[in-house]
């Protein structure tokens, strides 16, 4: 299976998901399309989940994301809670700036509606805004 | 049109930190963004407030391209919209305004409304639910937008509509940040 690499934009995260079971997306989450942006990634776990590595981590990094981005980031959550139904090795790591409450607040929030720990890792960020 | 607007309200707000008013797509919304981004940190306010403040902008400005109307015959200033950012009684304060249908007016009223009857919990607690439904449209968030702006804003959000004409209206809203 191959990684799924996608640049950052002005609006959109880098993305780089890896077949090894590291599973990165990272920077500013502010598609106009939602669905567009995402639904390759579903695509692309959704094959994965068929022959995962032993271990895989869902770490998100972000700096801001919109609300129309959170359905598919739970989406993709959900997908990990699926992996360790089945028996598979799973976490999902939500970071986040030390002083960001709020984005603490939403890893949180997310962790509250799924099956799977959201595992919140304080950081110093770059060029947090 | 919307320069009339602009003045009217930049009269209003004092210590204007931010202020576009004219078209609006995604490369303009990142703009404003860094740009507010950049200000706020200059005039050294506190992160919290920072974050607050930037997704009031940006889940303001999303719902203008998701929900304003797209009609040639309204001028060619469909997406024409302003943003300002400043202080209003003393608070930081998010001012966004766009054209609206007048057709569209009741729905958007009695959503606001009903947030603006939300307790903080409540909003909470409906955010989740919203989120948690799966029936998302490929575009824009299900009405999560405005909750958040509820949300960040501690719920302290004024709205306004003015007819333009027949058709179409102003609308406009005023979310505060409190320190």
């Amino acid at each position: 299976m191959e990684k799924l690499l996608i640049e950052p934009t002005n609006i959109t995260p880098q993305v780089a998901f890896d077949p090894n079971g590291q599973l990165e997306i990272s920077g500013l989450s502010l598609p106009e399309d939602s669905y567009e942006f995402y639904n390759p990634m579903l695509a692309w776990v959704t094959t994965y989940a068929k022959s995962p590595a032993a271990k895989t981590e869902l770490i998100f990094k972000f700096e801001y994301f919109n609300t129309s981005s959170t359905s598919y980031i739970l989406k993709l959550i959900k997908e990990m809670a699926k992996l360790l139904n089945e028996g598979h090795q799973a976490t999902v790591s939500w970071y986040h700036d030390y002083d960001d409450d709020d984005m603490s607040e939403a890893g949180k929030g997310l962790g509250s509606l799924t099956t799977i720990p959201v595992n919140l890792i304080g950081y110093k960020a770059k060029n947090i805004y | 049109m919307i320069g009339s607007y602009r003045k009217h309200k930049e009269i209003q707000i004092e210590d204007v930190i931010v202020s576009y008013a004219g078209a609006l797509n995604m490369d303009i919304v990142s703009s404003v963004m860094n740009l507010s981004e950049v200000t706020l940190l200059a005039q050294a306010i506190k992160l919290k407030q920072r974050k607050s403040l930037i997704n009031i902008v940006i889940e303001g400005l999303q719902n203008v391209l998701h929900h304003t109307i797209e009609d040639s015959n309204f001028n060619g200033q469909h997406r024409d919209c302003l943003v300002m950012i400043g202080k209003e009684d003393a608070h930081l304060c998010v001012y966004i305004g766009n054209y609206i249908k007048a057709t569209h007016i009741p729905i958007l009223r009695q959503k606001l409304e009903s947030l603006q009857a939300m307790t903080s919990e409540e909003l909470h607690r409906y955010y989740l639910e919203t989120l948690d439904k799966d029936t998302f449209p490929t575009k824009g968030g299900a009405g999560l937008g405005w909750i958040r702006i509820f949300l960040d804003s501690n719920r302290a959000v004024s709205y306004h509509f003015e007819k333009v004409n027949e058709q179409y209206s102003f609308f406009g809203f005023t979310a505060k940040v409190l320190g």
